[in-house]
């Protein structure tokens, strides 16, 4: 039964990919959608969760509309750079970004909502900047919450199928993810190939889940008496 | 005369409306504006702090305009230089005491360090005698400990002056007169002028050389 480490070592990538542009991406729209009032707020909130609720295989149309060779950002990325981004693992990357981007910036906006505002309001008050209150204050109390989402993030890019399945194909070693490989491995009946895969993303996700529980568990402070 | 405000603000929740029309001059340096809760305290010492927008008026701090609608001057509450002490003190509760009092002293994208020793902090620190609760949490302090960390936490910037808001009334009654003395010799030993909020009749007593009464959003002249 051969392995094939190339799929593992791909997810890994686009998943890791993807959770680093949520982390900057999901923080600033939590913290803008916490603490900003404009107008279509609850639009862009709504916009930005139907990732969450499509079929897959609608987002992925979408992500073709956009990025594909007649898109606007395609197009223009072909003309200007030479860049084509369909059927490769960075168009693999985006399509695990926009799917999971709901489970970063949800958690982070009801965790920069859950910070009392008179801390910034006292941060202010002794002379400290916006930009800098937020990494000193709203960050730092807010980060539980994001961290959370962020790992869920990272699992849902793992186990992205539809939309990545559209966008970047399906080419071994190059696109093709742990789940494009299974897939590929049942439809053409090679069940050992299949049946090590499975057993392969499991064991990934699970030593995943236990290393999050270690990080988050080992940020918690103990709780403390009242002197 | 160190403060000179005359501010008008609207204030609307869902079914109610609040109208805020304020003039005062603080010509004494220990002043206590007193009323009932409700009448428009806070929301007057946050106009004053930058942290409430007036919708028409002044407010100027000595020869400084702070806030000035018809010239459209408006400065963040970053460069009124004001100690600002909070009702239930604001402290922020994943730093240390030592941390809290050192944080306005830090302007950078960084807290301060958790080891880190500043002369000033640790001066303050001893002057309110929580020297010996450096590197404790908000959350293990009494509410005495706290009061006295947000005070320091102020201090130590050396604003030019110091707003506080009920800064007895979250403290049991024995603790009160107790800290009430305190903030006399703090007060006696650095000459910075007070504005003080409170609804009890005690701290007119104590800290009222001039007394302005708020009723309902307006100062009632007696």
């Amino acid at each position: 039964m051969a392995l094939d480490w190339s799929a593992l070592w791909l997810s890994l990538k686009v998943a890791g990919w993807a959770t680093a542009i949520n982390l900057v991406l999901g923080v600033a729209l939590g913290a803008l959608l916490a603490r900003r009032r404009f107008p279509g707020r609850e639009l862009l909130d709504t916009l930005l969760t139907l990732p969450m609720v499509l079929p897959p295989t609608v987002l992925g149309y979408y992500l073709l509309v956009v990025i594909g060779r007649n898109g606007p950002l395609g197009a223009w990325l072909q003309s200007t750079f030479g860049i084509n981004l369909v059927f490769t693992w960075q168009a693999a990357v985006i399509a695990a970004t926009v799917a999971s981007l709901p489970l970063v910036f949800k958690p982070a906006r009801a965790a920069f909502e859950a910070v009392d505002g008179q801390l910034e309001q006292a941060a202010r008050t002794l002379g400290v900047s916006e930009f800098a209150l937020f990494l000193r204050v709203s960050l730092p109390l807010a980060w539980r919450g994001i961290l959370a989402g962020l790992l869920l993030a990272f699992a849902r890019s793992m186990g992205e199928f539809g939309a990545t399945l559209m966008v970047a194909g399906s080419i071994p070693g190059r696109t093709q993810t742990l789940s494009i490989a299974i897939y590929e491995a049942v439809q053409a009946g090679h069940d050992d190939k299949a049946n090590g895969l499975v057993i392969l993303t499991s064991v990934v996700c699970i030593v995943i889940l236990l290393a999050a529980a270690r990080l988050v568990g080992g940020r918690r402070r103990e709780p403390r008496d009242v002197a | 005369m160190w403060l000179e405000l005359n501010i008008r603000r609207r204030m609307e929740a869902p079914g109610q409306a609040f109208m805020l029309d304020v003039q005062l001059q603080c010509t004494q340096r220990r002043v206590v504006l007193f009323g009932p809760s409700g009448a428009g305290k806070s929301l007057t010492l946050k106009a004053i702090a930058g942290l409430l927008r007036p919708h028409a008026g002044q407010v100027r701090l000595g020869e400084t305009t702070l806030f000035d609608a018809a010239r459209g001057i408006q400065l963040p509450p970053q460069q009124r230089r004001l100690g600002y002490v909070f009702q239930d003190y604001a402290l922020f509760p994943h730093l240390s005491v030592r941390q809290n009092i050192a944080f306005g002293l830090h302007r950078g994208w960084f807290n301060p360090s958790r080891r880190g020793v500043d002369p000033e902090v640790e001066h303050w620190m001893s002057a309110l005698r929580i020297d010996h609760l450096a590197e404790r949490m908000p959350a293990q302090l009494s509410g005495g400990q706290r009061q006295r960390t947000a005070l320091a936490r102020a201090l130590v910037t050396r604003p030019q002056a110091l707003l506080l808001d009920e800064p007895f009334a979250a403290l049991d009654h024995a603790l009160r007169d107790h800290l009430r003395q305190e903030l006399i010799g703090v007060l006696d030993a650095t000459d910075i002028p007070l504005l003080l909020i409170s609804h009890d009749p005690v701290d007119v007593g104590m800290f009222g050389q001039q007394v302005l009464e708020l009723a309902d959003g307006r100062i009632r002249h007696r």
